[in-house]
């Protein structure tokens, strides 16, 4: 898996290679939590960024590469002054689009029991996107502020 | 310990659903599955305590969205209870607090039923 190079860090990333499973989600979660407590994050809101680290890798392994096996996710932690940035690098199919909210209500009566994964993503972090920074690359970009920052108003 | 156990008790008519460990796309199914054998049977008023969940993704919450209509619809309700932390958390943030009736305690979510 070819790399991409890390953006507006001030120390080295750190990145683990893991099979594209469900059966690894604990182990990213984990990995997660404990990166961001590191990072000073305080147990909430590891809890939180490992909770949305989870969403993004559960929607590579099932939609990106549609569950099947043989496939892996390079996750990159890429700690800010402002912010810690995650990153999790495929190379199966990127999302058509990314859903801008949901209606629960909607979803409960149509008995769906998908399409909450990028809504939640959203809630718990500053910032979520797909990026296709090559051909045949996918990468979702996760971000969560430090506590006491506040981004440039645009 | 496996990743997530999910015991059920009886309470008269209603169902509580304790699961313990954490609920995620991969432990979804087992969740999942007891709650859609309790629908199946028509054991419709359930409530879930989440007091022992360390952390639920949105596969949890998804399972429970895909099941509550089904339970009204047979005269019960899924109801959830004794939420903690991060669990709770994320459900308020998802809105969940607006879909699913949610109590402080067990008890509580149990007399809710009472009148049906």
């Amino acid at each position: 898996m070819e790399g991409i190079e890390p953006l507006g860090t001030e120390r080295a990333p750190l990145e683990i290679d893991v099979p594209a499973t469900c059966e690894c989600l604990s182990l990213v979660h984990e990995a997660t939590r404990r990166a961001a407590l590191a990072e000073g994050f305080d147990p909430s809101a590891a809890d939180e960024i490992a909770v949305a680290v989870g969403e993004a890798m559960t929607n590579v392994v099932e939609h990106a590469y549609r569950g099947e096996p043989g496939h892996a996710v390079r996750l990159r932690f890429l700690p800010g002054p402002d912010a810690l940035r995650i990153e999790l690098e495929h190379r199966g199919a990127a999302p058509a689009s990314l859903p801008t909210g949901v209606d629960l209500g909607r979803l409960a009566r149509e008995r769906r029991r998908g399409g909450l994964g990028v809504h939640l993503m959203r809630r718990l972090m500053d910032h979520v996107v797909h990026e296709e920074p090559a051909a045949g690359v996918g990468c979702w970009v996760l971000e969560r502020n430090r506590a006491g920052f506040r981004p440039p108003e645009s | 310990m496996p990743d997530l156990q999910v015991a059920t008790r009886r309470a008269a008519e209603v169902v509580v659903v304790e699961p313990t460990g954490f609920i995620n796309a991969h432990t979804v199914a087992e969740f999942e599955g007891v709650l859609n054998a309790l629908v199946e049977a028509g054991d419709v008023r359930i409530v879930i305590s989440g007091a022992h969940l360390s952390y639920v993704a949105s596969a949890g919450f998804g399972a429970i969205m895909g099941l509550i209509e089904e339970a009204r619809a047979g005269g019960g309700d899924i109801r959830v209870a004794a939420l903690t932390g991060t669990v709770a958390h994320i459900f308020r943030v998802l809105g969940f607090d607006r879909l699913c009736r949610t109590f402080e305690t067990e008890e509580e979510a149990i007399l809710s039923f009472g009148g049906h």
